[in-house]
């Protein structure tokens, strides 16, 4: 893979080789998609505008893939602080919107911590390695190991056998 | 690696994940969202750009203000004639008044004197004003332009014995008159300038107290008087803001032990 990304030299190639499997990951790791493209993009214009030396890294998406999970994170506490301005003055949102009918897996994915989330979007979306996952969320392996370990074993403990045989 | 190979949860995940956007439409919003982020940094740096212009211009363009003008003493006019008799105490001297030009007040150039040669021989000076005296606790800016004073660059022979009439110099670094007389009248009077790269100035010493006369400030230049006593005059020319490898100048002037105007010209 890294072989991979070394051959690409110009950004277009490189965003059609991983725009839409970063955004699925993060997807799954936010649970919006909307906030999902919008972080992936933002990471992707960084990138543009001073891709002369990020083009020189060892790992050029990397660095996008940082960024855009930084993006995510910024936009996820942006979110938190609006809301709990609105909790303390006692107000009404303004537009209420229908949040989006979860499936199962979705609900059980909501329901565990943000770290263990993004541990299965990078390793089981993203298809990165265990390595690779580490390095992306600035954590040790064992650590990445221990977020699949735990989060896999929450999925199909509440999953039950759906899991299994599907 | 192989422990967290789980096909049908990756299978799961993925379905979760979506289709994914629209690479072709994704990237074009990406150029365009580029198009914008490249304008405003355009934008922000000639902004930046143009702030620092206009802080460079308006501390160029600063001067400080000037402090105070010269006024002549006893509040003559403008074209007074300052008339220096000789002293009468020596036959020998010729007898030649010096007439030398008072500066100007408020942008009015003095009058050149003229010479006169029936002045009195009496040594004494009634007829002539009194040269322009500078408090020695207030200091006088006097920027390029402001300060139009007509007073000669060179030095007047004093009137004194022909043998001491030496002339000090007028350039820098120094000129010192030669103490050759042993004693000098009480009303001695004797006139001297000096000048610098910053500037020139005159002095006036009669009945051993010294006086400034005038000074001016090349361009580029400010002079202040910084010390004027009896026995001792200082200006100071600093370059201004817009002359920042010009160096600062000093014009001291004082009465040395024989009794004569020691000019002497300094440069840092």
């Amino acid at each position: 893979m890294m072989n991979d990304i070394r051959m690409v030299d110009d950004l277009e190639s490189l965003f059609r080789a991983h725009h839409g499997r970063l955004v699925r990951a993060l997807t799954v790791a936010c649970g919006n998609e909307q906030i999902a493209a919008d972080a992936v993009q933002v990471a992707f214009v960084k990138a543009h505008l001073k891709w002369r030396s990020i083009m020189s890294y060892d790992d050029p998406v990397g660095w996008i893939r940082r960024v855009a999970i930084n993006n995510m994170r910024d936009e996820h506490r942006r979110e938190s602080r609006k809301q709990r301005v609105v909790d303390r003055l006692g107000a009404e949102p303004e537009v209420q919107v229908q949040a989006p009918q979860l499936d199962e897996v979705a609900a059980m994915l909501a329901g565990l911590p943000r770290q263990q989330r993004l541990s299965l979007a990078l390793f089981y979306v993203d298809g990165l390695s265990v390595a690779e996952t580490a390095a992306t969320l600035g954590i040790s392996e064992g650590a990445v190991k221990f977020h699949l370990h735990q989060g896999r074993s929450t999925l199909r403990g509440q999953l039950g056998e759906g899991v299994h045989h599907e | 690696m192989n422990d967290f190979n789980d096909s049908v949860l990756r299978d799961q995940l993925q379905r979760l994940g979506g289709h994914g956007p629209d690479e072709a439409g994704a990237y074009l919003a990406l150029q365009q969202r580029v198009g914008v982020a490249k304008r405003r940094r355009a934008a922000a740096v000639v902004g930046g750009l143009g702030v620092t212009l206009m802080i460079g211009f308006a501390a160029a363009a600063y001067q400080p203000p000037t402090s105070s003008r010269l006024v002549p003493a006893n509040g003559g006019g403008n074209d007074a004639v300052v008339t220096l008799p000789t002293t009468a105490s020596n036959a020998d001297t010729t007898s030649s008044s010096t007439a030398i030009s008072t500066p100007t007040i408020n942008g009015n150039t003095g009058n050149t004197g003229n010479t006169d040669s029936s002045a009195p021989q009496t040594g004494t000076d009634s007829t002539s004003p009194s040269p322009i005296d500078v408090p020695a606790t207030t200091a006088h800016t006097v920027p390029h332009g402001d300060a139009t004073t007509s007073a000669p660059a060179t030095t007047t022979a004093p009137t004194v014995p022909a043998t001491t009439s030496t002339e000090p110099s007028s350039t820098a670094p120094s000129s010192t008159v030669p103490s050759t007389s042993s004693s000098v009248p009480t009303n001695f009077t004797e006139d001297a300038s000096a000048s610098s790269s910053g500037g020139a100035a005159t002095v006036h010493l009669q009945g051993g107290v010294l006086s400034l006369v005038s000074y001016s400030a090349t361009a580029d230049h400010a002079c202040v008087v910084e010390r004027t006593l009896s026995d001792r005059v200082r200006i100071t020319c600093r370059p201004t803001l817009l002359n920042i490898f010009g160096n600062t100048s000093h014009l001291d002037f004082s009465i040395g032990l024989d009794g004569h105007l020691v000019a002497v010209s300094t440069e840092t």
